[in-house]
Order: C-alpha cells, then sequence, then structure tokens
C-alpha cells in the first residue's frame, strides 16, 4: 500500500461516514459510521438487502444525498482531498469526471426528453473543452465502446426506444466518457433479464481492466459478488458487518447474517432439500435497540449463550489481516460469566 | 402423481397494439399455441426472461385472462368457456398467489376480513367459523391469530406475502399459481416464503404452477420446468434433467448467463449486445434462431420447431431441430445419457 505505483494503491477512502435522515418517523442514521477503502483498479462490492444503508452510502460519497438526509460525520478521501469540504461547485467538477455513478434504473436516470447523443455530450460540455465535432465523435466512440450496435445511429434515439440492456449501455457510455477513476454502479443490472446482466456485467469487467478504473458495485445478489467482487464489504441496518476479500467471504463467512444470507439463496445446480431462512425481517432504522442490530435474528447467539448481544453493540473487530467482523462471537471481548 | 390435472392446448392470448398514429395495428401473439400438461401434485416452474409470456400463461391458467384461442382442460373437464356456477367452482379450486405483496392486499381492510372474503363469496360455515378457519391459516402461514385485526400496513413484505399465501388457500384449493411470489421481497425473507410454500404444497398435497424468472429459486422448487421463449414453451423436462442437461440452446445461453456461484467459478462472457427481438416483430422460423449459436440457414429460419421429445429421452420435450436430429444421428458421447 505505500507504493505509489502498487496494484493495491488506495484511491478513495472513507472514514467514518454518518449520514442521518431526521423524518417523522424518528431519527435514524442511514450510513452510521462507515469505514472501507477502494484500491485501484480493483472492486468493492456492498451488499445488503433494503435498507441497509448500500445505496445512501454511494449517494454519501457523490454528494447526492436526498433532503432532508445530510452527513453529519466522516471523511471522504479522494486522493487525500475531503470530497465532503468540497463546494457544490467543485463536486460538479468531480462528478462525472473523477467519479461517476450508474443506477438501477437506467430508463427512468436517463432523461426522457433529449436524444441519447445529447445527454452524452451534455458530460463533455461539462468536463471538457472540444468542439461539436470533436464532441460528436467522442459520443459515438463512447457508444461504440459500449457494444451499442450502429452507435452512429442511436445518438438520435430517445431513452424510450431503448431496450433495459441498451439503456444501461447508454447510462455506462456516458459515466465511463470522461474516464473517470471511479465508477459506483448502484444494483447496475438488478432490473435486467439474466442474459442481458451477463452481458453488462462482463461489460464493465472489460471496461475496468482496459482502463483501470475502480469500481464500488453495489448489489442484493451474492452471485453479481461472486462474479464481479476483490474485495466485500457486507452491509446491515446501516452499519458494515463483514468486510474481507472476495474468496475469504464465499469460503469463510464469520458474521452470522453473512453466513443467513449464503444459506438462504438458492444456488444452481445444488439444490437443496431446505434452504436455511434468517428468521424475521430487517429492522426498522428508528427502533434499533442498544446491541448488536442483528441480534433478534441470530441463532448463533442462542446456540453461543451470549447475552451481551442484546446489551453492547459490537465493534468491528480485525479477526486477521484483511478480514473485519461485527460480532460478539469473535470479539474476544465477551465477559467470561 | 395421479394423471393430469390441467391442460393447456394450442392456448394462444393475443394483443393488438397500435404502432403509431398511421402505422395501423399490429398483433402481439404473448402465448404462442402453447401445450401443456400439468400433473396432479407436482410443482412445475415456468421460467424465462421478461415478455417469454410465463406470467400471461399463468393468468390464463387460473381464469383471470381470457385467451384468444385454445383449450384449458381441469380436472379432465374443458372450462375454457364455463360461466357462472361452474365457473365459481373452478375459481374455489384454482387460485393465484401475487408478486407484490403490497398492492394485492386491500389497504382499508382488515387482514381477517380480506383473507374471509373468498369464504365469504362462496358462503363457507358461519361468521364464527370463518373466523376460525381465517384464524388457522394465519397460523398455518407462520402468523399469529391475533394478527387477523390489524391492517396490511403493519406487516413486512414477507407478512404481507404469507398472507397473500393464506388467502389464496383458505378454500383449500387444489390448484395454485404463484406468479413471482418471492422477487419482490429481501433476499433474507425469500427463503422462508419458499420454504412456505414447499411445506404447504406437501401439506395440502397441492399442485403448484411456481412462474419465475429466477433460475435457481425454480431449480430450488420444481419438479419439472418449462422454459418459455417469447410466448412459446422451448424446453419443458424434469428439474435435474433441464438443469444437468439443458438440451435446447436457449435454455443453455440462459443458464451460461446465471452469475458464478463462488469466485473461482468466474468464467469469461460474452459482452455483445444480443437482446430478444421486438414481439411486434418476430423472426420467422424458430423464435430463438437470430441469438441461437448453433442455427442452421434455411431451415430453423424457416420451419417452427415443434416441441418433440429427443428420440432418446422421452420425457423431455424439446423444440429445437437441430438437436432433435443430433438425438437421431448420434448417441450422447457424455456416456451418462440414459439411465
Amino acid at each position: 500500500m505505500s507504493e505509489a505505483h502498487d496494484d493495491g494503491r488506495v484511491l478513495l477512502e472513507i472514514k467514518g461516514l454518518t449520514t442521518a435522515f431526521s423524518l417523522a418517523e424518528g431519527d435514524f442514521n442511514a450510513v452510521d459510521n462507515v469505514s472501507f477503502s477502494v484500491k485501484e483498479g480493483r472492486t468493492l462490492s456492498l451488499v445488503g438487502e433494503s435498507g441497509s444503508g448500500k445505496s445512501m452510502t454511494a449517494l454519501s460519497v457523490m454528494g447526492l444525498v436526498p433532503s432532508p438526509g445530510k452527513v453529519v460525520a466522516g471523511e471522504v478521501l479522494l486522493d487525500g482531498r475531503n470530497l465532503l469540504d468540497m463546494s457544490a461547485r467543485e463536486m460538479r467538477k468531480i462528478r462525472g469526471a473523477e467519479i461517476s455513478m450508474i443506477f438501477q434504473q437506467p430508463t427512468s436516470a436517463l432523461n426522457p426528453t433529449y436524444r441519447v447523443g445529447t445527454q452524452i455530450r451534455e458530460v463533455f460540455k461539462l468536463h471538457r473543452d472540444w468542439t461539436r465535432q470533436v464532441e460528436t465523435e467522442k459520443v459515438i466512440a463512447a457508444l461504440r465502446a459500449v457494444g451499442m450496435p450502429d452507435p452512429e445511429a442511436r445518438l438520435r434515439a430517445y431513452p424510450h426506444e431503448l431496450s433495459g440492456g441498451m439503456a444501461q449501455r447508454v447510462m455506462i457510455a456516458m459515466a465511463l466518457a470522461c474516464e473517470p477513476r471511479i465508477l459506483i454502479a448502484d444494483e447496475p443490472t438488478t432490473a435486467l433479464d439474466v442474459t442481458i446482466q451477463s452481458q453488462i456485467l462482463e461489460l464493465i469487467r472489460e471496461l475496468q481492466s482496459s482502463s483501470d478504473t475502480s469500481v464500488i458495485l453495489i448489489t442484493h445478489d451474492l452471485g453479481v459478488v461472486a462474479e464481479m467482487a476483490d474485495e466485500v464489504a457486507v452491509m446491515y441496518a446501516g452499519e458494515i458487518v463483514e468486510t474481507t476479500d472476495v474468496e475469504t467471504l464465499f469460503d469463510e463467512p464469520l458474521h452470522p447474517y453473512t453466513k443467513g444470507l449464503m444459506g438462504s439463496v438458492p444456488v444452481l445446480g445444488d439444490p437443496r432439500p431446505r434452504l436455511e431462512a434468517i428468521p424475521g425481517t430487517v429492522p426498522n432504522l428508528t427502533e434499533l435497540s442498544v446491541g448488536c442490530r442483528f441480534a433478534s435474528r441470530c441463532q448463533a447467539r442462542i446456540e453461543a449463550g451470549l447475552t451481551v448481544c442484546q446489551t453492547h453493540h459490537p465493534e468491528l473487530v480485525e479477526v486477521r489481516p484483511g478480514h473485519a467482523v461485527r460480532c460478539w462471537l469473535y470479539s474476544g471481548q465477551e465477559v467470561a460469566e | 402423481m395421479s394423471g393430469v390435472i390441467m391442460r393447456a392446448s394450442a392456448l394462444t392470448k393475443e394483443y393488438q397494439v397500435r404502432r403509431g398514429a398511421l402505422k395501423g395495428t399490429a398483433t402481439v401473439k404473448a402465448v404462442n399455441g402453447v401445450n401443456l400438461d400439468i400433473r396432479r401434485g407436482e410443482t412445475i416452474g415456468l421460467v424465462g426472461e421478461s415478455g417469454c409470456g410465463k406470467t400471461t400463461l399463468g393468468r390464463m391458467l387460473v381464469k383471470l385472462l381470457e385467451p384468444t384461442s385454445g383449450k384449458i382442460e381441469f380436472d379432465g373437464k374443458d372450462v375454457t368457456n364455463v360461466r357462472g356456477r361452474e365457473l365459481k367452482e373452478f375459481r374455489r379450486r384454482v387460485q393465484i398467489v401475487f408478486q407484490d405483496p403490497f398492492s394485492s392486499l386491500d389497504p382499508r381492510a382488515r387482514i381477517g376480513d380480506s383473507m374471509a372474503e373468498p369464504l365469504l363469496h362462496h358462503g363457507v360455515g358461519d361468521k364464527d367459523e370463518r373466523q376460525e378457519r381465517v384464524a388457522k391459516m394465519l397460523e398455518m402461514v407462520g402468523l399469529h391469530r391475533s394478527h387477523a385485526t390489524r391492517f396490511p400496513h403493519e406487516f413486512s413484505g414477507g407478512q404481507r406475502q404469507r398472507i397473500g399465501i393464506g388467502r389464496a388457500l383458505i378454500l383449500r384449493p387444489d390448484f395454485v399459481v404463484a406468479d413471482e411470489p418471492v422477487s419482490a421481497l429481501d433476499v433474507s425473507v425469500q427463503a422462508q416464503i419458499l420454504n412456505l410454500l414447499a411445506d404447504l404444497q406437501q401439506e395440502l398435497s397441492l399442485t403448484l404452477v411456481f412462474v419465475a424468472h429466477n433460475l435457481a429459486v425454480v431449480e430450488h422448487i420444481s419438479d419439472r420446468v418449462a422454459v418459455m421463449y417469447l410466448g412459446r414453451i422451448v424446453e419443458l423436462a424434469e428439474r435435474s434433467e433441464l438443469f444437468s442437461r439443458p438440451t435446447h440452446p436457449y435454455t443453455e445461453m440462459l443458464l451460461d448467463a446465471v452469475p458464478a456461484s463462488h469466485p473461482r467459478n468466474r468464467r469469461p462472457r460474452a459482452p455483445e449486445a444480443s437482446e430478444l427481438p421486438s414481439p411486434l416483430d418476430p423472426p420467422a422460423g424458430c423464435l430463438f434462431h437470430p441469438r441461437c449459436p448453433i442455427f442452421e440457414a434455411g431451415f430453423c429460419d424457416e420451419v417452427v420447431p415443434p416441441l418433440h421429445p429427443p428420440p432418446s429421452e422421452p420425457s423431455r420435450l424439446v423444440a429445437c431441430h437441430v438437436r432433435i436430429r443430433e438425438g437421431q444421428t448420434r448417441t450422447f458421447d457424455e456416456g451418462e445419457s440414459q439411465k
């Protein structure tokens, strides 16, 4: 990590990020003290279910938290510069040029009243000082790079004339047009059919390896994680509960929630007679207990006879190099009883 | 398995679509001449990508949609055009569970009332008996009898889907279509609902048609699986046969597209765009031929392949000229081809 040209150089570092909401239902932290780092040319996957805070983490990094949400603590360091200290004008220079984002619903992320070419050109107008002719050439090149058939003609298409897969290709073309160093992909294939998902994932992979872009991939789908990630952070109820490299996560998951997720997903070619369902549901963020947020659904806690889980909130503890988990079972801090 | 409970013959559903102000209308065949025998007590998966017609087919089977042509037989009786009392009897025995547990429950009705409605409609029991049946059903789907007095918004998505299942089962139907019953749910909750469906299917000896796009989920729950593409069934086989040895090139493509289950099993994939043709303008011959890696010009693009068993496998049906012919001219080189 010390060498500047090492593959493992940290590009983006997030420290103690906390994003708070104050709503009629109550106050809560959608993102709660989240820390992770993204290395150059690598893919970090944020995994979690609805309400885990994975999308809000991405929006916080982009400076796009919807009102009334607010980043109330933490740092987002890109090359040592804290994005959270930047003005709106400075952030506009960063977004699209250094960090880009693609969303789950490509058809709703595009403006329905503008042609595809016009929307991609917009990125160049903001970040590049090119003539109109150069812009057009670059727009065509961007569409070609994402495998858009007949890019010269597709320039003039409106978003509604595109399929979901083609619209996602346009989004990727737009996001990567200015060769950002970081691409945040928020459930980029969740709305797509499985054969189209396969094409889009491979496309992201190829573009990433040819440009050395870092990717933050947000997903609820462990298959997508297995396919794409280098590092993984599992999120639950606003916080990271486990983080490690992808192979370790699949070989040796530690957190009972991570294990539960893996047991509850049917795996193709490995039909089990019964799925190991996690009982209960994701907790309401306005009504979190003082202890571990997973405690009420945790079987391992009951089997181990731990009581500390309901009364004390566990810290994210590194149990071996590169593998951290937020669970009293591994903290070594349990009070002997 | 005692015979066929539901038989669809040449079932077709067409929609008229306006193509634009001056271009007139076009016909889309959402379901195109489907023949399907569903066996009593089995779970049959209908799988395919969006627009393949799986939901339309499921809804025709429960008579929520009128077929344009074709025939549906239930328990040996033609029910395609039944009306009145006969239709009501059909509805008692055939039910559906919807995808979205949020929009399929009346937000202003108490759960107990929503669940008792089918009983009321069919004149089952008196008020106390109905209440007792609702309470029993709530417990059967893993809720508590006291939940009957609550409103839908007080429940999570998983709990609402339990209620949806309870409402579908309260008349003790023989035949249930579950249309994407877990795809709106969180991953950790999906497993609860899949386990519940499997248990209830056993306990009540239901025939279950499970409509879904998620192949692993379909593999998990089904006895047999039908793969659909652009309104047609392209392959139908026993679960283990279909997933271990897919025969139709589209089934192969679908299975190949599923992400790896472990990072060590990653493999390169084709990033090139290959998409569903417009159903307004379907290709001639085999509907899959423009995307097919083994298609033969002058044959596949001219003649519609029938859904036939390959010569060596009477229990499988495949709609593919090339694969059927391969089965005739050479024995399988995999070795374990025949049981």
